[in-house]
């Protein structure tokens, strides 16, 4: 049976699944029947579709921030802010140990993970500044890209097959060659960067990157412009590249008022592209551009949201939504004296055609 | 710093205080940050006059509130004036001809940190 007509227009929640801790990272399963979500519960949660089943699998010692489904063996892969990476067979009873675990795979937080070579190899990457390639089968170390002079938010591997993309604070995008684990060029996101002179810190950073899925773009997605290294709010933006030549055609913007990064971009079947904003305290949006156009064509008002993620079928997306337990802010307000309120997150799997039911009616 | 101070046969004669004017949320906010909280925060101190080794106090299991006896910022000053050896009840510093206590005066210094 041939998928339904792709239309961003109609996008709209389908299903969602309330969690009580915050969560950064949401996946959909290669299979199709699943998605997991990580954060700061320390672990690995991952959910039946169909059923709303859900497990988890205990291994990390500190939060969880990034994770990439394996392309075969039902592997799903996680890394933590204390540098730890497991494998885990993600179809296993709950709390079945790693499959195995590489303990000190970095100095601290690895920022991305992702999957190249066919399933061979897994990527790591993030603040020590340093791409590390492992061999899928059994965590054992294949190769090391320095280059990038501070830490790296983001992966992306090119539909080829033959290059991948990191992208970090400073705004640099850097290729590499796969398979010969050599740099391969680098393109300037530099506008996803900003430091003032009164500035202590950095601030910004390619936080996503996506191919087209015909390969000839990049999309390179954060916040320029940034007015203070404190609470850092900035205009969200998206760059978007031409592959070939390297070069920035278009740079996108949301629609609503948002002062954090882009997150999480797609690009889909019809060459639109899907990313998600990050705002402090208020609602953002998830957006949909068709460049060259730089606004939205379309828009989706919500919370604040880390990931997201495209399903195999090409219609559906995943995002983990934030939801403020109302105890954010200059400290406790009087109704939560008795009790603490933590934020937590809704995961959110959002369609991206007609509700049949609704067309039947327009009909 | 603190090894520098010791070896250096200065850490006697040194109080070094690690803190911050209130305290983070337990939780992250939206942009994967945190909010003041001033109602529950801790610090650290070494050198002149402090026990070491001496935990005082305790948090919430969520981080959010005191559990048991809290200390106030005028418990605090009243501990750095006595281990310095300020008398923080005697001293007094004038404030446009205002005579005003250095440390709360409902206040008092907290004895388990002093040694």
């Amino acid at each position: 049976m041939s998928p339904p007509p792709l239309d961003i227009k109609s996008v709209r929640v389908a299903k969602e699944f309330k969690h009580e801790a915050q969560l950064f990272r949401a996946r959909f399963s290669p299979c199709g029947k699943y998605f997991a979500a990580v954060g700061v519960d320390r672990l690995v949660h991952v959910w039946n579709i169909e059923t709303g089943d859900r497990k988890s699998f205990n291994g990390h010692k500190s939060w969880i921030s990034s994770m990439t489904f394996g392309d075969s063996n039902n592997s799903l892969y996680t890394a933590d802010y204390q540098g730890v990476i497991h494998c885990w067979n993600y179809l296993a009873e709950a709390n079945t140990r790693p499959r195995w675990s590489i303990p000190s795979a970095a100095r601290d937080n690895i920022r991305a993970l992702a999957i190249a070579g066919n399933g061979r190899f897994l990527l790591s990457a993030g603040d020590d500044a340093v791409i590390k390639v492992w061999d899928t089968k059994s965590g054992k170390p294949v190769a090391q890209l320095p280059g990038h002079r501070e830490c790296v938010f983001s992966l992306a591997v090119h539909p080829d097959g033959g290059h991948l993309v990191s992208g970090d604070l400073l705004g640099s995008i850097r290729k590499w060659a796969i398979g010969k684990w050599a740099p391969a060029g680098e393109l300037d996101a530099g506008a996803l960067h900003t430091r003032k002179e009164n500035f202590i810190a950095d601030v910004g950073g390619v936080r996503s990157l996506a191919f087209s899925q015909d390969g000839k773009q990049l999309a390179a997605g954060g916040f320029r412009d940034a007015k203070s290294n404190a609470f850092c709010p900035g205009t969200p933006a998206v760059l978007v590249f031409d592959w070939g030549s390297g070069k920035q055609k278009h740079e996108l913007r949301l629609k609503a008022k948002s002062d954090g990064p882009i997150n999480g971009l797609c690009f889909l079947e019809d060459g639109s592209l899907a990313g998600y904003g990050e705002h402090l305290h208020s609602a953002t949006e998830m957006a949909f551009w068709t460049p060259p156009t730089n606004s939205p064509a379309h828009a989706l008002a919500g919370h604040s949201a880390y990931d997201l993620d495209l399903h195999p079928d090409g219609r559906r997306l995943l995002a983990p939504v934030y939801v403020s337990g109302g105890t954010s802010g200059n400290g406790a307000q009087k109704r939560h004296r008795e009790k603490y309120s933590p934020n937590a997150t809704v995961l959110r799997i959002y369609n991206l055609f007609p509700d049949p039911v609704e067309k039947q009616t327009e009909s | 710093m603190i090894e520098d101070l010791e070896e250096r046969g200065l850490l006697d004669n040194v109080l070094v205080i690690l803190m911050s004017e209130f305290g983070r949320t337990p939780n992250v906010n939206s942009r994967i940050g945190r909010d003041h909280w001033p109602d529950c925060w801790s610090l650290a101190m070494a050198g002149c006059g402090i026990k070491q080794g001496a935990v005082v106090g305790k948090t919430s299991g969520d981080g959010a509130w005191v559990d048991g006896t809290g200390y106030d910022i005028g418990d605090l000053f009243h501990t750095i004036f006595s281990v310095l050896g300020i008398d923080s009840r005697r001293e007094r510093y004038l404030y446009k001809g205002q005579k005003l206590a250095i440390a709360h005066d409902d206040c008092k210094p907290i004895q388990e940190v002093m040694s």
